[in-house]
């Protein structure tokens, strides 16, 4: 069931679910530490949603395991699940469907409850396709999808505002707000789009390669104080790192781990801090001080050096070597939680932030 | 501990063909997605997955003027094509066309298009295969007046326009056939086995023509590919193998240095044929190839073996014959073959159960309670 | 499929088993009485249709046309069980690395580590079992636990004793306080009524129901402290009968490696003192009390005693501990095997179930009969294969075929080869069994080739994915292939852009070709080109095929045009032109490209641009619409006419 590994004074606790886990999420709570926590699967004959908590099995034990509320099974594979608002998720499926669904506020084990659907938003006409992620912004959903069409939706209307038909015409793959007027895109090919959601044509207000190895951009975040500062992962385990208001494209690639980058997260208490998942099944919390304390623009903010290699940079590695791909992660405070190909969900404790 | 729980668990699914006739082929595709069957009904049916373990049947058509034998999927690098073959003497080949029927039901049925007819046989064509991806898109067919005819897509995306590249006659009628696998290296060049279905008399042993300077009895031909000549030509007559053959089938290659081929004749025979160096072709001045040699011979189907069908590492063949059995074989570690379970319709009497549809769930077989009982011929 | 379960597999390799066990199984429904014929359809599936040689010649109403569909049914599939599959992957890579970054060290300290890995991952497999089974209200679902639940338990208990037989390194060898060990934590029979007898601690305890075979169970499991404890709850323990039989239990030497006497000496006082009991026995003195001198029976390890409580215990390995103990304290682990054939010989009772073979294998070192064993065990090959590999890595398993050749890593090896391609047939856990078949090659990746090629694809996701094992493995053929099928996919449903991509991922350079073919003529067609995104940023990629390196130059020509860079256009339209790489349809759509820029204002083009062009044009004027041929004449002659004549003066001045 649960094993107790310790490296240093990270406890990581591993728990077999029997499903590939591709999405992890904490779900937040007002006041008191969270417990509970989200996870959707895939590649499996059935995949789920599943919402657990963490409990002791016998009072007087400490250590505490997750026990599976409810389940909420989807047809396909599980590809994003972002929050919409604080007890709503928005989830994209791999047949083309979004769901926004509603986690109880009072009983965690009440099943999900389905909000909104929309049915194939992502396809290829009669055939099938994935919708391959989203990402959320003041209630509002962007997703996209194989199609290569980004969508924005509203989720407290639950209406599509705007749909980028072949935004690319190759499927995309990762998305991200840059404000509630600007998304930016990669495809699987790491051409990178910011598109501006006020302009009237389909056409990006900027596009570029990742780099010459035609490789997937497989996530994008922005920087939670700084929005300005972009950071992409590619399928190659590169991220790349950038600053809009210098230039639009990033002025170098860091070579970071061996297979793709899956998930990237600033730390949500300490912005210094990004942690990073990578199908190499490499879990790596980097400390990007040294980047933003170099130099002072002439505005007298913070600019980000262009990065030369990562020996610059202080990253520490937080799982021991791994076999299988790690999908996901989120972190809480002094807590992560990480979905692998193994068919595990693993809690690291005692994160330093 | 565990002698008491039944030692190994099958479960079967029972699926209604609805063919008007006998079925005569079933095939699946390189995944393992999709069914094609095809019956003396003149038609072909498609069958597709349903995710939650059922088929589904997605189209299904008339194809030919007489009984389809066989049917065969083509690489998916392809597309989803199929071939077929018939008594009407054509071989054909025919690509499902994508959903453009707004219909918007995934139940909707698919649209399978002839791509192209080949006329070129004057009797039945018994046997149409694909040839392996790595040598484009080929396919051979064979037929009753044993012609073996190569054709060639000179365009992959373009299914109409085959052109016929070889024509091999045999002179006996030939009745199934199966490219080798493995990948052409040096000394591995482009490899077919066929197999006849001429029967024994003591005309036909009189007739069967005797090849290079070796006369050969054998019922098994090994064709190879020539870069330089480009030519067929047949490299070599399985002696071990005299009866009528119905079906044969070589094995994935696993990185060996032999090829397997599995042999439905009167019995089930797997044959290693292991490619010979160049200096010992040189040395034995005739002209041989291969060491072949027998590396099993089972005749447990008692009296005549259908079908041979590998799974897709070789590492199971199964077999099925006229005491309508279907055997399960597996190589053991020390190489030798043994069959592993047998799969026997019921004798005993009965009512049989009410005919069950496609998606019938799968349900978990009996082992017989004393194999001891099983009725020998 | 994982067969070795089932099959008559012999692992010594002789053919002397008369008779093949093949599992025979009911065709349910009576479909088929004629011939039948079979199809694989993957791993472990296949399918029966019935079949008949001979062609009726008019057709039949009543055909049988069932088609059969018949799958493995694999209990490792279970939930609880992929648990088990996917943590047991984990020690096993572990133990893989382990063994080859060590090749020269002694490292079975760490081998013992990983064994006691393995054996946790079992009993937490078994909890796991235990409790869906206590949540179970399905009765086949209970059954089925219940059975996985006792296969788990015998594989657990074999696995222990092998590892204190063959993975540990026992100080001294002496194995006994180890088998002790074993017994009382595989075998705990008694145990919980001692605990009550003492807990409650009153004397006259032998009105208890179990009391005497509570305090025989205890000698025989030689915790004699606790025997010694019950003893003294027993209302005649002040008896001198009593207080003679706790004397000799507590006067009982015991060996220990550290106590500082050699086992020689240490035998001498043992014989010493169980003489002193023996004779304690003849001189009849405990004749009034029949349970006290069967104790000392025990203690001084007769025969006759032991088998005389047989019939008390389910197993004789109860007894295996006892017997040692009392018999030949000093015993290695290689003179077990003539105390187990002691105990399995007690009583009527046949010995014959699988646990009780292996065990009687272990003990005997014949680690071919054990291997030979636990196959049969109804776990997939789960167990045969994790414990195979060990002992082979510990260099202690050896097998030996008819010949007397070393076969011993070829059946490690085939056990790992039908385990990995058993796993990597379900969806979800095809990477585990990838990594099996990896960590045995060569036939391994050929396996791994041929089934990872066969996983359908049915996003991006899973395509990146597969083709990223594949690579890690150096597959790189599986990855391309996987692209060039995705690509025609793409293409036949008119997915330019993503086929484009795709076919360029693969390498195919020939599919990129013909995919850039269509697109030119779709232009031709319709004037409008696909995935302009897509051949503006593709740079070298676009090389790997003359047509493909046409479209994307040609698109960037229209980009310029758009830009009205003019000038600039016309330089690539002049180098696409002089290049040749045009297909030939495609001539009159690019010469007539250049027919805005030829009559622009400015000239675009120089005189030895038109040349060519004039000479293209004659080259390929059998191809043109005669029309468009003379309008491109006239606008080539014109502009011939001014650029000569601008370009004269510069001549001249040369």
């Amino acid at each position: 069931m649960t094993h107790l590994y310790t490296k240093m004074s990270i406890d990581i606790q591993g728990t077999f679910v029997s499903q590939k886990i591709n999405k992890v999420r904490w779900i937040p709570e007002d006041y008191a530490e969270t417990k509970c926590f989200l996870t959707g699967s895939w590649d499996d004959e059935v995949n789920l949603i599943t919402v657990w908590t963490f409990e002791s099995v016998n009072e007087d034990e400490e250590v505490e395991y997750p026990r599976a509320l409810t389940k909420y099974p989807v047809d396909d594979d599980v590809t994003q699940i972002k929050f919409t608002e604080k007890n709503k998720i928005a989830v994209s499926i791999s047949n083309g469907d979004v769901k926004i669904l509603e986690i109880s506020a009072y009983d965690k084990q009440t099943p999900l409850k389905e909000i909104f659907s929309w049915k194939s938003l992502h396809n290829y006409g009669n055939t099938k396709c994935s919708a391959t992620s989203l990402d959320t912004y003041e209630g509002d959903i962007a997703s996209i999808g194989e199609d290569g069409n980004v969508n924005i939706l509203s989720g407290r209307r639950g209406e599509v505002n705007r749909t980028i038909k072949g935004a690319d015409s190759c499927s995309l793959h990762s998305i991200c707000y840059l404000k509630h007027t600007e998304v930016i895109t990669g495809n699987i090919r790491g051409h990178i789009k910011i598109w501006d959601l006020r302009s009237e044509v389909d056409k990006p207000a900027a596009s570029f390669l990742l780099a010459g190895d035609e490789l997937a951009a497989t996530c994008i975040i922005n920087h939670p104080t700084q929005p300005h500062i972009v950071l992409a992962g590619s399928e190659s385990g590169s991220v790349a790192i950038w600053d809009l208001r210098m230039n639009t494209f990033p002025t170098s690639l860091l070579s970071a781990h061996t297979g793709g980058v899956t998930e990237m997260q600033f730390h949500p208490e300490n912005p210094q801090k990004l942690l990073t998942c990578a199908v190499s099944g490499e879990l790596w919390d980097w400390n990007m001080e040294t980047i933003t304390k170099s130099t002072k623009g002439p505005d007298n903010q913070l600019v980000w050096m262009p990065l030369q290699d990562k020996n610059t940079m202080m990253i520490n590695s937080l799982m021991p070597s791994f076999h299988q791909a790690l999908n996901s992660l989120d972190c809480e405070k002094g807590r992560i939680l990480c979905g692998a190909d193994n068919e595990a969900v693993y809690l690291i404790k005692n994160l330093k932030y | 501990m565990s002698e008491n729980i039944a030692t190994n668990l099958f479960e079967a699914q029972t699926i209604h063909a609805d063919h008007k006739d006998l079925i005569h082929d079933v095939a699946y595709d390189f995944y393992g997605e999709r069914m094609a069957t095809c019956s003396s009904d003149q038609y072909v049916k498609i069958w597709d997955t349903d995710g939650h373990g059922g088929w589904r049947m997605t189209a299904s058509w008339k194809a030919h003027h007489g009984s389809v034998w066989k049917v065969t999927w083509a690489h998916p690098e392809f597309g989803q094509v199929i071939a077929t073959c018939s008594f009407d003497r054509t071989a054909a080949i025919w690509e499902e066309v994508g959903d453009t029927t707004a219909t918007g039901s995934e139940k909707s049925l698919r649209t399978w298009l002839k791509r192209s007819n080949l006329v070129d046989s004057r009797t039945s064509v018994t046997d149409v295969k694909f040839g392996p991806k790595h040598l484009g898109l080929l396919l051979v067919t064979c037929s009753a007046d044993g012609i073996i005819r190569i054709y060639e897509a000179p365009d992959v995306m373009n299914l109409a326009q085959w052109t016929l590249q070889h024509e091999i006659p045999t002179k006996v009628s030939i009745s199934c056939l199966s490219w080798n696998p493995s990948l052409s290296r040096v000394g591995n060049p482009p490899m077919l086995a066929v197999g006849s279905d001429e029967p024994n008399t003591t005309n036909a042993l009189a007739s069967v023509p005797s090849d290079k300077s070796t006369a050969c009895n054998g019922k098994v031909f090994i064709y190879e590919y020539s870069e330089t000549s480009r030519r067929w030509t047949r490299t070599d007559c399985l002696s071990s193998v005299q009866e009528p053959v119905n079906d044969l089938a070589f094995a994935p290659n696993l990185g060996r240095s032999f090829h397997l081929l599995a042999v439905a004749a009167k019995d089930l025979r797997i044959i290693k044929i292991e490619p010979l160096s160049e200096s010992s072709i040189s040395a034995n001045g005739l002209g041989v190839r291969f060491k072949s040699e027998v590396m099993a011979a089972f005749d447990e189907h008692y009296s005549c073996v259908w079908r041979v069908s590998w799974n897709p590492t070789g590492t199971l063949l199964a077999s099925s014959g006229d005491d309508s059995c279907v055997r399960l074989w597996n190589m053991q570690y020390l190489n030798q073959w043994k069959c592993v379970a047998v799969f026997k319709n019921e004798t005993v009497g009965g009512d049989s159960a009410p005919a069950a549809r496609a998606h019938t769930a799968y349900t978990r077989l009996a082992a017989m309670a004393n194999p001891a009982h099983m009725p020998v011929h | 499929m994982n067969i070795t379960t089932f099959s008559n597999n012999n692992v010594r390799g002789d053919d002397s088993s008369p008779i093949i066990r093949a599992k025979t199984f009911n065709i349910p429904e009576k479909c088929f009485n004629k011939g039948v014929g079979c199809a694989w359809r993957s791993g472990n599936k296949f399918s029966i249709y019935p079949r008949s040689q001979t062609v009726s010649k008019t057709p039949k109403n009543d055909v049988e046309n069932k088609i059969l569909n018949i799958r493995h049914e694999i209990v490792l599939f279970h939930p609880i069980l992929r648990k088990l599959v996917n943590e047991s992957n984990g020690t096993y890579l572990s133990l893989q690395k382990l063994v080859d970054s060590s090749k020269n060290n002694d490292n079975h300290v760490e081998l013992l580590k990983l064994s006691r890995q393995y054996r946790s991952i079992i009993r937490v497999c078994i909890e796991n079992l235990q409790e869906a089974l206590n949540d179970a209200k399905d009765g086949s679902d209970m059954i089925n636990l219940q059975s996985y639940i006792t296969i788990f338990y015998s594989v657990e208990c074999i696995w222990h004793l092998c590892e204190i037989l063959y993975i540990d390194k026992i100080p001294g060898d002496i194995v006994l306080p180890y088998l002790l060990e074993w017994v009382r934590f595989h075998f705990p029979c008694h145990e919980q009524t001692a605990a009550q007898l003492l807990e409650a601690c009153e004397r006259g305890s032998e009105d208890h129901d179990d009391y005497w075979d509570t305090v025989i169970g205890m000698v025989v499991q030689g915790r004699v402290d606790v025997a010694r404890a019950l003893l003294k709850l027993n209302s005649l323990s002040e008896t001198n009968e009593f207080k003679l039989v706790d004397n000799s239990l507590r006067s009982m030497p015991v060996y220990s490696i550290y106590g500082g006497i050699s086992t020689g000496e240490f035998t001498v006082t043992w014989k010493h003192w169980q003489a002193e009991c023996r004779a304690k026995v003849t001189s009849r003195v405990l004749a009034s009390q029949p349970k006290l001198e069967l104790i000392m029976r025990l203690i001084i390890g007769e025969y006759s005693a032991f088998e005389s409580i047989r019939s008390t215990y389910t197993s004789w390995f109860d007894m295996l501990g006892g017997y040692v103990m009392f018999t030949a304290p000093w015993s290695r682990t290689h003179e077990l095997s003539a105390a187990a054939s002691a105990c399995a010989g007690m009583g009527s009772m046949p010995s014959g179930s699988r646990l009780d073979r292996t065990l009687r294998a272990l003990l005997e070192g014949d680690m071919h009969q054990v291997i030979h064993e636990i196959q049969h065990i109804t776990d997939n090959g789960w167990f045969a294969t994790h414990l195979s590999d060990i002992l082979y890595h510990c260099g202690k398993l050896k097998v030996l075929d008819k010949h007397q050749n070393n076969v011993t890593q070829r059946l490690r090896d085939s056990l790992i080869l039908e385990y990995g391609t058993l796993i990597m047939e379900h969806k979800s856990l095809w990477s585990v069994g990838l990594s099996y078949l990896a960590s045995c090659p060569p036939e391994g990746l050929c396996r791994a080739h041929l089934l990872l090629e066969r996983i359908p694809i049915n996003t991006h996701a899973k395509a990146m994915r597969v083709v990223a094992e594949a690579n890690k493995y150096g597959l790189l053929e599986v990855g391309e292939g996987v692209w060039r099928v995705l690509s025609g996919r793409h293409s036949a449903a008119g997915r330019d852009g993503a086929a484009l991509s795709a076919a360029v991922r693969g390498g195919a350079a020939g599919r990129a070709g013909r995919c850039a073919g269509a697109a030119l003529r779709h232009y031709c067609r319709t004037g409008c080109l696909p995935a302009p995104d897509l051949l503006l940023t593709a740079g070298p990629a676009l090389l790997i095929d003359d047509t493909l390196l046409f479209l994307g130059k040609y698109c960037e020509f229209h980009r310029m045009y758009k830009n009205k860079e003019f000038r600039k256009a016309a330089q690539l339209l002049i180098s696409l032109i002089t290049s040749k790489i045009a297909p030939d349809f495609f001539w009159e759509t690019l010469l007539l490209d250049a027919l805005p820029l030829l009559e622009s204002d400015e000239a675009m083009f120089t005189a030895d641009d038109t040349y060519d062009m004039m000479l293209c044009l004659e080259l390929r004027a059998q191809n043109f619409n005669r029309e468009k041929a003379e309008l491109l004449r006239l606008a080539l002659l014109r502009n011939l006419a001014r650029t000569a004549l601008a370009e004269k003066p510069e001549e001249s001045t040369q």
